[in-house]
């Protein structure tokens, strides 16, 4: 009973993390570019949705409203980013690291100067509130399930655009060879804007996700980088199912080491970071890691 | 082939040390403890801070601007030197005061009596009365200051050895330090940690021993203890870098498999720059804290550590003075902007108030530096002296 | 004949694509061995596999007097028993004079606390002044590596690797952007580093391996097709098939 209740958490765990890092794969992953403002795409996102809720007052419609809403706006910024920075930044990593950190803190500090320092409320629509209960030990809140059925949406149809679209055809060839897809009428840049752009855009959607259980401030991104950067990680780079893993793996492990010391949360996320460490020493290329000569580049 | 003395072929150091005694001894005279009075004692203590802190700057360009590794974990080891001399300042201190106390009582205290109560006045505030392990030295001044390079130096060579060791680089590499620091932070928030959670350490600007001293005078001597191990710290770092030791760390930044197939063991070069940068940088460390009289976990935020890396960028790494300018302009800078203390802004319908404004700007120059001037400032200072070399 | 390099039966594959199959190769202590074969014959990964890079699934690779097995050691180490490399592409630390370039390759203990001891000494100055001029670099020993021009940076790697006195040495298409003297001067060259090391050449262009004039060994499909000189091997009917399409 109470590992099923146990597994519960851990997946719903694991669903926060695979939003939050789902659009991390695809910028880290298809571009092998740290955008260390992902976070703050997030916030961005959740507060979208705040802006949204206090136009409409109707929470189930401001929902609605506020997905496409939070994708719009951080689709705008992701390609601002992209176009503005990034591209300037190709082939120096650490830089582009470091660029996007200076557009993080930038980021963080406007949220500040426009919303304040308090948390701002996102909150749920009715039906989503209170818990699915099966017995007296298992029940789970119906938002972690509304969430872990986004995080399964968002895999389907992060699935169907690479698999099934165009788009996705020409995303992964730039992945495996950008001058042979240029060579064959691609545009690399191109398809270097529209995907930093997709992957920003399902930053902002977690964020509204995020928003819906946790406070929304200016702080919210840094909560969940790099718990993001870490599911990336530690799955493998440039796979969907590896970010999967690691998100499941990630969600997991931390129910199991908090249920050993429930009363210490830091000691629990202490030991994960440990274990992540040393499991990198065994697994360096993640989970599911790219094979053959394009993972050497 | 003439070979001149490593100074003489180094003019930057000599500039260097030059423009470290004239600020030391300028200071000096202006101090309200030795001089004029011009500078108050709490500019003296910002100014003895930004010493340390350049010379974090100057051991993480070794590390970042040298040998490539983008460690954003390098204010762990500060910290740690930090956390490791306070053990002894508010030991030390508070089994002065309690022993004071306890002196009144009919019966003279044993020495364990003695360290009970002094472990149960540091230790109230996380409800526990025992001192723990980790404390054991506490008591030793030479044992803590083995202590400020011993632990961040082993931390690094533990790290280091098993990153090295499987290959992670590059971008990983770096949020692997991040790991390593977010994790040690979260520890040490802990009450049970042993290092008091996140009450951190405090009342190190009191150092045991020194009461009849002001602390006009103190701010003063740490100023000068700054400045001694600033100047060592870059003829340090300088004479590694100069040699045939810095060509190898070099050509790892720039090939690292290259290097390999010379012949070189790459992960022990890393190795030893990275423990190396990480003591050097506990030392800093440790001068720090006392002049900042507090040390929590908060010190140990990823966030600082990758200020100090934007530092180095901004003064251009792989200039060794490069990190030291990027590190004291940027950090009296902010101090200054955020400190209230600037003129606001009037913009035509917005009034730009510094405190709120000034992390936005320094995000955004920080955004156009690494887009326009990937040099940094001492970029501009090759500008100059390419054209003086080409004129004559 | 006792060889100094030995490699038996390596097999390696990639993603169930067997680059290397079952491939055994000798060289001996003093010999030149062009090693031909079309793309994707497996030359590089069969590099790779003797510096190290690589690890192969089966097989072994002994080295020198005493056999020893390189498997077991790493890039550095092997580098280190005797084992030079020159890639395809110039690699040369192009931030870096050409006297540092040199210096760095230069025969002495690689341990960083040595390094850290080493000094400079009328020696090392001098050794590396005649390796300068024996690359046709003398007077460019104090400009920066990445000001020098393409083929210039290729005499400086061949420079850095005689400063490593390697026994071995593998060079991976040397004529590859050399203009046509520049190609006589490195078959020269090449030919007379194998009177006293081993020396194997991976090459595309069948003129240059004419000029070698020495035993050849085509790959094909990651083992050894056909050994021998030149006239033996492309009389080799398998070999014309393979290299004129089937």
């Amino acid at each position: 009973m109470k590992g099923i209740d146990l597994g519960l958490d851990a997946l719903s765990f694991a669903s926060i993390y695979f939003l939050a890092a789902i659009g991390l794969a695809v910028t880290f992953g298809v571009m092998r570019v740290i955008n260390m403002a992902h976070g703050e795409f997030i916030m961005m996102g959740a507060y979208t949705g705040y802006v949204v809720q206090t136009l409409i007052p109707d929470r189930t419609l401001s929902l609605i409203v506020a997905l496409p809403a939070a994708f719009a706006v951080t689709f705008a910024a992701g390609v601002a980013l992209e176009r503005l920075v990034i591209r300037h930044l190709a082939k120096r990593p650490l830089e582009t690291l470091l660029a996007t950190f200076g557009v993080s803190i930038a980021l963080q500090q406007i949220a500040k100067n426009v919303f304040g320092t308090q948390a701002r409320p996102l909150t749920a629509p009715e039906w989503l509130e209170g818990a699915i209960t099966f017995n007296d030990v298992i029940s789970i809140s119906t938002i972690r399930v509304a969430i872990f059925v986004l995080a399964l949406l968002f895999l389907g149809l992060f699935l169907f655009i690479m698999k099934r679209t165009r788009l996705g055809l020409e995303v992964r060839a730039v992945t495996q060879n950008p001058g042979m897809a240029a060579s064959m009428g691609i545009n690399p840049d191109r398809i270097a804007m529209l995907s930093f752009g997709l992957g920003s855009g399902i930053a902002g959607i977690a964020g509204v996700a995020i928003g819906l259980f946790a406070k929304v401030t200016s702080e919210l991104g840094q909560d969940y980088i790099v718990q993001s950067f870490m599911t990336v990680v530690v799955g493998g780079v440039g796979n969907i199912w590896g970010t999967l893993a690691g998100a499941g793996l990630i969600g997991a492990l931390s129910k199991i080491i908090e249920s050993l010391n429930p009363s210490n949360t830091l000691a629990a996320q202490t030991f994960m970071i440990l274990f992540i460490i040393i499991f990198i020493q065994f697994r360096p290329r993640g989970i599911i890691p790219q094979k053959g000569r394009a993972a050497e580049a | 082939m003439t070979r001149k003395p490593f100074i003489l072929r180094n003019p930057s150091v000599l500039v260097m040390l030059a423009a470290l005694a004239v600020f030391t001894v300028a200071v000096t005279l202006m101090s309200q403890a030795y001089g004029s009075g011009a500078v108050p004692t709490s500019m003296v203590k910002v100014l003895g801070k930004t010493l340390c802190l350049a010379l974090a700057a100057v051991a993480m360009d070794l590390v970042w601007g040298y040998i490539g590794i983008l460690s954003l974990g390098q204010m762990a080891f500060f910290a740690l030197g930090g956390y490791m001399i306070g053990q002894w300042l508010m030991y030390a201190r508070t089994e002065a005061i309690v022993a004071t106390s306890l002196a009144q009582a009919p019966i003279p205290p044993t020495p364990l009596e003695l360290q009970e109560a002094t472990a149960s006045q540091i230790f109230g505030v996380v409800g526990s009365s025992d001192l723990p392990m980790v404390w054991s030295f506490a008591h030793s001044l030479p044992l803590q200051l083995l202590l400020v390079v011993a632990v961040p130096g082993l931390l690094a060579l533990l790290f280091g050895w098993l990153a090295f060791r499987s290959r992670v680089n590059g971008v990983y590499l770096s949020i692997l330090t991040q790991a390593m620091t977010l994790a040690l932070a979260l520890w040490l928030f802990q009450n049970d940690s042993g290092f008091r959670g996140n009450n951190g350490l405090s009342g190190l600007q009191n150092i045991p021993g020194l009461d009849g001293v002001s602390q006009a005078r103190l701010s003063i001597w740490f100023l000068w203890a700054s400045a001694a191990a600033l100047g060592l710290g870059y003829v340090l770092i300088a004479w590694l870098v100069g040699g045939k030791f810095g060509s190898v760390i070099r050509a790892i930044r720039d090939d690292e498999t290259r290097v390999r197939f010379l012949g070189y063991p790459v992960e022990g070069f890393k190795l030893v720059v990275f423990t190396l940068a990480a003591m050097i940088t506990a030392v800093a460390g440790a001068l720090y804290y006392p002049q900042a009289g507090i040390i929590n976990p908060a010190e140990l935020a990823p966030i600082a550590s990758i200020y100090l890396a934007v530092w180095v960028a901004i003064g251009g790494r792989g200039r060794l003075y490069g990190a030291v300018i990027g590190a004291v302009a940027v950090s009296l800078l902010s101090s200054w902007f955020t400190g209230g203390r600037a003129p606001d802004l009037a913009l035509p319908g917005y009034v730009v108030k510094w405190v709120d404004w000034w992390q936005v700007a320094l995000g955004l120059s920080f955004v156009l530096v690494t887009l326009f001037a990937p040099r940094g400032i001492a970029g501009f200072f090759d500008l100059f002296t390419r054209r003086r070399e080409s004129g004559s | 004949m006792s060889a100094l390099l030995e490699v038996s039966g390596v097999s390696v594959s990639f993603d169930g694509f067997r680059a290397i199959n079952n491939l055994s190769f000798n060289i001996g202590a003093a010999e030149l061995r062009a090693v031909i074969g079309p793309n994707g014959a497996g030359k590089t990964t069969f590099m790779d596999i003797v510096t190290g890079k690589t690890r192969p699934d089966e097989g072994d690779v002994r080295w020198g007097e005493y056999s020893r097995s390189l498997l077991k050691m790493n890039e550095a180490q092997i580098a280190r028993a005797g084992i030079g490399r020159k890639f395809q592409r110039p690699t040369v630390f192009e931030d870096q004079s050409v006297a540092d370039n040199m210096t760095m390759a230069l025969r002495a203990n690689r341990n960083p606390f040595s390094v850290l001891g080493w000094r400079p000494s009328p020696s090392s100055d001098q050794r590396v002044a005649e390796l300068a001029a024996e690359v046709g670099l003398a007077g460019q020993v104090n400009r920066k590596a990445g000001e020098l021009s393409h083929g210039q940076k290729q005499w400086l790697e061949i420079g850095m690797l005689l400063a490593q006195e390697p026994r071995l040495l593998l060079v991976d298409e040397p004529a590859a952007g050399m203009t046509l003297a520049e190609r006589e001067q490195t078959t020269t060259l090449l030919r007379r580093l194998a009177e006293t090391r081993a020396v194997v050449v991976v090459e595309h262009d069948m003129d240059f391996v004419r000029r070698l004039n020495c035993k050849v060994t085509v790959l094909h499909q990651g083992s050894v097709l056909a050994e021998g000189s030149l006239d033996h091997v492309t009389r080799n009917p398998q070999v014309i098939e393979v290299y004129l399409g089937r």
